[in-house]
């Protein structure tokens, strides 16, 4: 999703918005893994887990571990000021933000960042 | 300091350029332009690696100065453009761009840019069995998995910087003639985390820091003109992959049993290398060179007959391995009346690539000693294959604002890759196993699509227009055999030997996320709702099965709606306003080894 405006409000003066929204979301659905059927005549490993049941493995969180969920937003305000004819002014404001619902595999990648830029331009 | 007087300097050239412009217009010639200069200061909270992911993360925290410049000039004769900005050391480039007098054009662009990388934590690596004691508790088993980050702070990226140039010239003998040459150069420098694995597949994962430091050169040269009927053109091309970085090293360590750890013979009777230091994560360098051509000829008015042939060959420096490709196409366009439009397309192209031969040592099941089971084998690469495609596509118009197309094709892909087997013993004689192959799969993959479009204009009050697609194919790409195992052949047990409590078996489940049905239609359109305001919507959605896979039927939905709208309120008042949704579901089949031995 994203939004721009723009206006010039006077002559001298002018301002705009411009900003992008991108929320994404991913997960497995959870499965049914069940335990190996092994006959009793066969000889396991003595690791082997389990005793009689001869398997203790356990995957019922394992759809857990897929999920992820992000938002980011990067947005940028500025003001433009003319000063003469063919030479303005500007400054603006750039945020840039992401937001980790579901930290998993990179950590917590939640954050911000920002730039304020001030300056000229010259048209000839 | 040393950014204040590049600012400084940087306002001085402005000022002299602005006065260089006026002395050109005096001289007859023109030079229109932009340029901006300012600075900037960056800062960030908590973690600015995935909100800043295209961002010099170290420029953060200081002040920066930052320059735009936009020219074009020329006179009757010559005309330039340039585009140069700074944002900093790392974020920065250029265009370039020269024609004079309709004979030589030549074109230069450099771009440096940064791409930051995620850090691979491994924290979810760790886990440890935990065995009944018989008394309601329980006790730390033998299967595990832990991870050592050998690079904790690692900071992980890639610096990219990608030039071309080109020079054209045209020959005023030749009718649409021109002879041109091209370069492109990418570097990728930086780096990136990699993986390793220990003995017992991933019971042990470390994280580590690569060096990447990686080229990529293309050179371009060809010939373009059209002589009577004819038109052609030619192009050689050839392109260097250059891995500039030392491979890195790693230690593989002694394999011995997680929990007991004296138990060497264990493992080591049926491992290939242990205890030793050996390169991995490698990337070779290769080459590849290109020879296209294509002639195109006018028959009468309403007929174009057109034809190409390619041919390609790359080689791996590493290993020894090419790969060559062979293409033929030609095409007959034709155009009966005002309202139709036909055109026929053939295209086939062969892809053989060189088979690489596993030399394994023999797999010691028995003992630890005498290896008696032999399970070489030669891959056949996936890319290897012939293709041969058929394309009608007939267009008709139905008024002066409307029209509609049909399109057929038809594939038929021939893959060697696709009948590769599976090997396992029968251990009935312990003493003389018996080898025991798979079924191959077929290789032939064969596909037709039908499409259908209509379109519709508006006046001025915009246009939308409709398509759908069904595709059927039979056996498409996948990796047969690739997972779920069967039992053991034959009737005797190799577990009681004391060492070995696994053993490869053949697998039997093809897995592909390639469907053998798909419906897909979309439809788009650009509406004028009034002076003020415009709005473009479009939905893609789509339906695809493959019901041809032996374990499971692949299924996969897609729905993409949106639309972007524009309104100017008052001639000093814009918006713009997007928004699409994506939703991809599907599914895949799982078949976890259980590791035990």
């Amino acid at each position: 999703m994203f939004l721009n405006v723009t206006q010039e409000m006077t002559d001298k003066w002018g301002w705009s918005f411009d900003t992008a929204i991108a929320y994404s979301k991913g997960n497995f659905d959870s499965f049914f893994l069940p335990e190996p059927a092994i006959p009793d005549s066969v000889t396991i490993s003595p690791d082997y887990p389990g005793g009689s049941s001869k398997g203790a493995y356990d995957f019922s969180e394992i759809q857990d571990y897929s999920d992820l969920e992000y938002l980011q937003i990067e947005g940028t305000l500025g003001v433009r000021y003319q000063i003469k004819a063919r030479s303005s002014l500007y400054g603006s404001v750039t945020w840039m933000m992401t937001e980790d619902v579901k930290p998993y595999v990179y950590g917590d990648l939640s954050g911000a960042v920002w730039y304020y830029a001030l300056g000229m331009t010259s048209t000839f | 300091m040393r950014k204040l007087r590049i600012l400084l300097g940087a306002t001085i050239l402005l000022l002299g350029a602005g006065s260089a412009v006026l002395a050109d217009d005096d001289a007859g010639t023109f030079l229109d332009g932009t340029a901006s200069v300012g600075a900037h200061y960056g800062d960030f909270s908590d973690n600015p690696q995935k909100a800043g992911e295209f961002i010099s993360i170290e420029d953060l925290g200081q002040t920066n100065v930052h320059m735009l410049l936009d020219l074009l000039g020329g006179d009757d004769a010559s005309l330039f453009d340039i585009q140069a900005y700074y944002f900093n050391t790392r974020t920065k480039g250029f265009d370039f761009g020269l024609h004079t007098s309709s004979l030589v054009s030549a074109n230069f662009s450099y771009q440096s840019f940064v791409h930051n990388l995620g850090h691979d934590t491994l924290v979810n690596l760790q886990a440890r069995e935990a065995n009944p004691d018989g008394a309601g508790g329980f006790t730390p088993g033998g299967k595990q998995i832990y991870h050592t980050d050998n690079d904790p702070l690692g900071r992980y990226y890639y610096q990219y910087q990608d030039f071309t140039g080109d020079v054209s010239i045209d020959l005023p003998f030749l009718a649409d003639g021109q002879v041109y040459g091209a370069y492109h150069d990418q570097r990728r420098t930086g780096y990136k985390q990699t993986m390793t694995i220990d003995h017992c597949a991933f019971c042990h994962v470390e994280g580590n820091s690569q060096r990447v430091d990686e080229e990529t050169r293309t050179w371009r040269s060809g010939l373009d003109g059209t002589l009577g009927l004819f038109t052609f053109n030619y192009e050689f091309k050839r392109r260097e992959y250059l891995n500039l970085a030392n491979s890195p090293q790693h230690r593989w360590k002694n394999a011995s049993h997680p929990v007991n750890g004296g138990a060497q013979d264990e493992f080591s009777s049926r491992l290939i290398f242990e205890d030793t230091t050996l390169p991995y994560a490698s990337a070779a360098d290769n080459t590849k060179t290109n020879h296209f051509g294509a002639l195109k000829a006018e028959v009468g008015q309403n007929n174009v007959l057109s034809g190409s042939y390619t041919y390609r060959k790359q080689h791996n420096d590493m290993t020894g391995q090419q790969n060559t490709f062979d293409s033929w196409a030609a095409a007959w366009s034709f155009r009966p009346g005002r309202k139709f439009r036909v055109n026929a397309k053939f295209y086939t192209y062969e892809i053989k690539a060189d088979d690489y031969y596993v030399d394994l040592p023999n797999f010691r099941a028995q003992d630890t000693a005498t290896g008696n089971l032999n399970f070489d084998w030669n891959r056949v690469s996936a890319a290897q294959r012939k293709v041969y495609r058929g394309e009608l596509d007939v267009g008709y118009r139905l008024g002066k604002t409307n029209l509609i197309k049909v399109n057929w094709r038809h594939d038929e892909t021939d893959r060697d890759a696709m009948t590769q087997t599976q090997t396992t013993y029968n251990f009935d004689d312990p003493a003389n196993p018996v080898e025991i192959a798979s079924t191959p799969f077929a290789n032939k993959t064969t596909t037709d699509r039908i499409r259908a479009l209509y379109r519709q204009r508006l006046g001025r009050q915009g246009s939308f227009r409709l398509d759908y697609t069904y595709t059927n194919s039979q056996k498409p790409f996948m990796n047969p055999n690739a997972m779920c195992e069967e039992s053991l052949e034959g009737t005797s047990s190799i577990h009681a030997n004391g060492r070995l409590y696994y053993f490869q078996r053949q697998r039997y489940g093809n897995g592909t996320n390639q469907a053998t049905q798909s419906h897909r239609g979309s439809a788009r359109g650009t509406f004028r709702l009034s002076d003020k305001t415009s709005l473009n919507a479009f939905v893609t959605y789509a339906k695809e099965k493959n019901d041809e896979l032996n374990i499971y039927q692949f299924e996969r939905d897609v729905l993409i709606p949106g639309f972007n709208i524009w309104t100017a309120p008052t001639p000093k008042l814009m918006f713009t306003f997007g928004y699409t949704y994506n939703s991809y579901k599907s599914n895949a089949n799982l078949c976890p080894p259980i590791f035990d031995g």
